[in-house]
């Protein structure tokens, strides 16, 4: 079985009264193996966080399939095993940090939670402020927070749209030694990013997706193998632009 | 287990959003406030001739009229608490709730919370059920404050005015159906909260269907058709004064309920079809 696997997913937009449409996706179909590092590479508005929101059944695909560990994205029980970090993710302001995790914890169904709340206001470095307001956390803080709290349910797949979008080099750094150490203990990660250095060294596998299709998919060492990550991901999308306009 | 786990989650972060975002701290406020006058601006002495009479004084002055029985002192206090949770407390409460439960569905916001392994139908029904908790359990400590304070003035038992109360919860939950699934639809507060008021003054038009009918055929059936369909808001009404024993105080021509049963049953209906639209439309929706 494969962590994820998305089969032919198509996905339009549609403005008001269908007066405008945009087409998100135009049959994508990837799959991730189990304990894998994968990563959806795209300049903005390619589709990665449309094929994201629809494996986690946050929006719905037109056409296509979409699996978590097994099981249909519109299950619940799908996103059992799963943590998210979504893109522009708004924890409730109101809340001290703790008690934000403890209540998305709650909604795991999880009963005992205060060690793994404590744990992983360790791990992402902001337990001395754990009685702080999220209202009063700097974006890089609240990005740190948003990593805790994907990862409370200890999952087995991980989903993470831009996750170094507010970091610092010094958070890049972090979420990197954190990528590696998930994947020592076995935890498929699927990570979207329209920023490419930084986490060509961790993924095991690429795809570039690009106005709604994938261009290519393939291990990073074969996709590199005469130039750089990003010149192949310059040169895709050039060439996708430029057949487009003939 | 789980489920209900989640769903007392859910309720207890509605409850903590709107004491942080100080609408449930202004609204206690106006309760307390409300209370105190009562406490220490109306006295009341026990005429000692006759125990069933108290004589009334506001701040010290003394009511001209020189006594009144204590169940109707008891009835005026009782209705006036009616009057002002019946619509200004149902009101505000619609405005606040209103402002919560679209509050949570905003992009970025709702992601953190779908992509737990919850339904649609659990989060939806939750956060509603949060809004109803809220404005319940003030509306209880409210009406559980003039009680008491009844009691301690006359010794006052009778528990008329707590199941008014429960009535008057019922009353807003059933127009909070309505207005979550308006929330969720225009995506936002203020729609939601015109169009609830202009279901409710609707609910009171079709009341005039008796009067209506022999001025105009059309608008006659259109209030009927408004009457079977809407939630009974005046039967409602009246029978949350019958409870205090206060229909007497009413017109005549307002106190007739068709029947209790027909006004709380197509009340709760109209409620669970809101719901389960809300749900549906919910359940498809793309964030
Ligand atoms: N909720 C939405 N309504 C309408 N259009 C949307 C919505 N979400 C995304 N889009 C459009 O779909 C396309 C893909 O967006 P997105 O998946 O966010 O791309 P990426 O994450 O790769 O930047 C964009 O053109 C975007 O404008
Ligand atoms: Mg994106």
């Amino acid at each position: 079985m494969n962590a994820i696997e998305v089969r032919d997913l198509h996905k339009t937009y549609y403005g008001f009264l269908r007066r405008s449409k945009i087409e998100a996706l135009k049959g994508v179909s990837v799959s991730v193996k189990q304990g894998e590092i994968f990563g959806l590479l795209g300049p903005n508005g390619a589709g990665k966080t449309t094929l994201i929101k629809i494996l986690l059944g946050i929006a719905f695909a037109d056409r296509g399939k979409a699996l978590l560990l097994g099981r249909d994205s519109r299950d619940p029980r799908a996103r059992l095993h799963v943590g998210y970090l979504p893109e522009d993710h708004q924890l409730p302001e109101y809340l001290k940090a703790w008690r934000a995790l403890d209540f998305l914890a709650k909604l795991y169904g999880m009963h005992k939670r205060r060690s793994r709340v404590e744990e992983l206001l360790q791990l992402v470095g902001i337990a001395e402020r754990r009685n702080s307001k999220v209202k009063e956390f700097s974006k890089g803080m609240r990005q740190r927070l948003g990593i805790a709290q994907a990862l409370l349910n200890n999952p087995k797949v991980l989903i993470l749209d831009e996750p170094t979008a507010n970091l610092d080099p010094l958070g890049r750094k972090d979420v990197k030694d954190l990528l590696l150490h998930l994947k020592d203990q076995g935890t498929t990660v699927f990570i979207s990013s329209h920023v490419l250095t930084e986490i060509e060294r961790v993924c095991d596998r690429v795809a570039i997706l690009h106005k709604g299709q994938l261009l290519t998919e393939g291990t990073v060492d074969e996709l590199t193998r005469e130039k750089s990550l990003e010149d192949v991901f310059v040169e895709l999308i050039r060439g996708a632009e430029s057949l487009e306009t003939v | 287990m789980n489920r209900a786990l989640i769903f007392s989650a859910i309720i207890e972060d509605s409850w903590r959003e709107s004491w942080a975002r100080r609408a449930s701290l202004v609204v206690s406020l106006i309760a307390l406030a409300l209370l105190l006058l009562f406490a220490f601006g109306v006295g009341v002495r026990l005429d000692e001739a006759q125990p069933d009479l108290v004589r009334v004084s506001l701040f010290g002055v003394e009511l001209r009229v020189q006594t009144v029985f204590k169940a109707t002192f008891a009835d005026a206090v009782e209705l006036v608490a009616l009057g002002l949770l019946n619509p200004w407390g149902i009101f505000l409460g619609l405005f606040i709730t209103i402002g919560l439960f679209s509050g949570m569905f905003v992009r970025g916001r709702i992601d953190l919370v779908l992509s737990k392994p919850i339904a649609r139908w659990e989060l939806y029904l939750a956060r509603y059920l949060g809004g109803v908790v809220l404005v319940g359990v003030t509306t209880m400590l409210f009406c559980l404050g003039v009680w008491f304070l009844l009691w301690l003035k006359i010794r006052y038992t009778d528990l008329g005015l707590i199941w008014a109360s429960l009535v008057l919860v019922f009353l807003f939950a059933v127009l909070y159906s309505f207005a979550a699934l308006l929330a969720l639809v225009t995506e936002g507060t203020g729609a939601a909260l015109v169009a609830t008021i202009v279901l409710w003054g609707l609910t009171e038009f079709a009341y005039a269907r008796d009067i209506l009918r022999p001025l105009s055929p059309i608008l006659g059936s259109i209030a009927d058709a408004l009457y079977y369909l809407l939630p009974k808001t005046n039967d409602l009404e009246i029978v949350t004064a019958r409870l205090i024993g206060a229909e007497q105080l009413l017109t005549e021509a307002s106190s007739e309920v068709a029947s209790v049963g027909f006004a709380f049953g197509t009340s709760g209906l109209f409620a669970l079809v809101m719901l389960a639209l809300g749900i549906f439309v919910f359940s498809r929706k793309d964030y």
